[in-house]
């Protein structure tokens, strides 16, 4: 007895069309798989000026609005003094020059973000807020096409929203900032 | 020789632990201004105010190089002071004269009893002599200041705003400060934003961590300490 007396039928052979998309949707399986497994990381956009720049949240500490600003003398040009955030002192440095922006007058959508690193614990002023946003960790290796005057204080460059934002270099900012020898 | 306190420098658990356990230690401390600017001095550092137009000063001897004091006679001796001006980077134009200002004058007790090693220190004027409980006083990262200061600056003490505001005069804020046209920005841009109006949240914010809302309570104002002591090892050379 052949097969077509039992009701069964032989499988249609796949169109050319059909094993195409089984192909590209086993593709896109596969590569999403990957990319789930890829560590995020967790950055903090803000302005200075008209640039987009970004921190690791993990070195940010709190963002505050602007508070009043004691000045201490003898400290190098970046730093515009020092705040008080609930009985903690911080030193506040202004980032602008050194990333050849200009510096601007304070608004009300300015904030003070207070970030620990290693050893350090200081605040630095941003012209305003944006999001957190998260990224996968291959994303911050990107190149640095920007002015290489402050490609020494950008970490890297990465494309979000259609924007550039610059990962600032904590440690080259300290090592100007603290004036290490 | 100032005591140096063991600082735990991480916020939270800095002032919680003065919360928790607040210290009955009080410390005097003069109050001066120089410059347009506070700063305070420990009283334990002083023993005396000498107001130059009370015609016991006499200018003898002006800055030479390399020098950080010039030389006064003060009651017939001869006195070096220190100019916390010129010795803070602050000097601006030309100074008032030794008439208008006031020197306190410190050194080193000798066993005896006797004062020795006198020097003097010049500011524009004495603001106020004020107790601070030790648990007011923070430390100051030294990275700040280092390399053009030292350890003149040894910390900060937090005052409330009506021990200075009667005496230290406040500079206002032009009405331009918000046009966003930039200039030089410096510490007096910023007090007019000490009570903000209230926003919201930036979008995306993690809430544990990024707080916009105004909840600093702490009005208190950082006002530098100077060490005197490290003045008197620049000039006897100790």
């Amino acid at each position: 007895m052949s097969e077509f007396q039992f009701g069964l039928t032989a499988p249609e052979p796949q169109s050319e069309a059909e094993r195409l998309m089984l192909g590209l949707q086993k593709r896109t399986s596969a590569f999403q798989n990957e990319q789930d497994q890829e560590p995020l990381v967790s950055l903090l956009t803000f302005n200075l000026g008209d640039e987009w720049f970004a921190l690791l949240l993990d070195q940010v500490k709190l963002v505050s609005r602007l508070l009043e600003v004691a000045p201490v003398p003898g400290t190098s040009r970046y730093v515009l003094g020092v705040i008080n955030y609930k009985s903690t002192i911080y030193p506040l440095i202004d980032i602008h020059e050194l990333l050849s922006l200009e510096s601007q007058m304070p608004t009300r959508a300015s904030r003070f973000v207070i970030i620990n690193h290693n050893q350090y614990a200081f605040a630095i002023l941003v012209d305003s807020m944006t999001e957190v946003k998260e990224v996968r960790e291959r994303e911050l290796e990107g190149q640095i096409r920007s002015n290489k005057d402050i490609s020494h204080y950008i970490h890297s460059e990465l494309s979000l929203n259609e924007r550039l934002l610059g990962l600032l270099n904590l440690d080259a900012i300290l090592h100007t900032v603290a004036e290490v020898d | 020789m100032v005591e140096q306190h063991k600082w735990v420098t991480q916020g939270a658990e800095f002032n919680r632990h003065f919360e928790e356990r607040p210290s009955k230690q009080q410390v005097e401390v003069i109050l001066v201004k120089v410059a347009h600017q506070p700063f305070g001095l420990l009283m334990s550092q002083v023993y005396n105010i000498v107001r130059p137009d009370n015609g016991e000063v006499t200018l003898r001897q002006h800055h030479t190089k390399g020098q950080t004091w010039r030389e006064i006679e003060y009651r017939g001796e001869l006195l070096k002071i220190v100019e916390l001006d010129r010795i803070l980077y602050l000097s601006q134009g030309e100074p008032l004269e030794l008439e208008y200002r006031q020197i306190l004058l410190s050194g080193r007790i000798h066993p005896s009893g006797l004062m020795v090693e006198p020097f003097g220190v010049l500011c524009d004027e004495i603001l106020v002599i004020t107790s601070i409980s030790t648990d007011d006083l923070r430390p100051i990262p030294g990275w700040l200041f280092k390399k053009r200061l030292g350890k003149l600056i040894w910390g900060a003490a937090l005052l409330k705003p009506e021990v200075l505001v009667e005496k230290y005069d406040l500079q206002g804020l032009s009405d331009n400060v918000l046009d966003g046209k930039g200039s030089n920005l410096t510490h007096q841009n910023f007090p007019v934003f000490a009570t903000p109006p209230s926003v919201g949240q930036p979008k995306g914010s993690t809430t544990s961590l990024l707080h916009t809302a105004q909840s600093n309570q702490d009005e208190r104002r950082p006002v530098m300490l100077l060490d005197l002591e490290i003045l008197h090892r620049r000039i006897y050379n100790n």
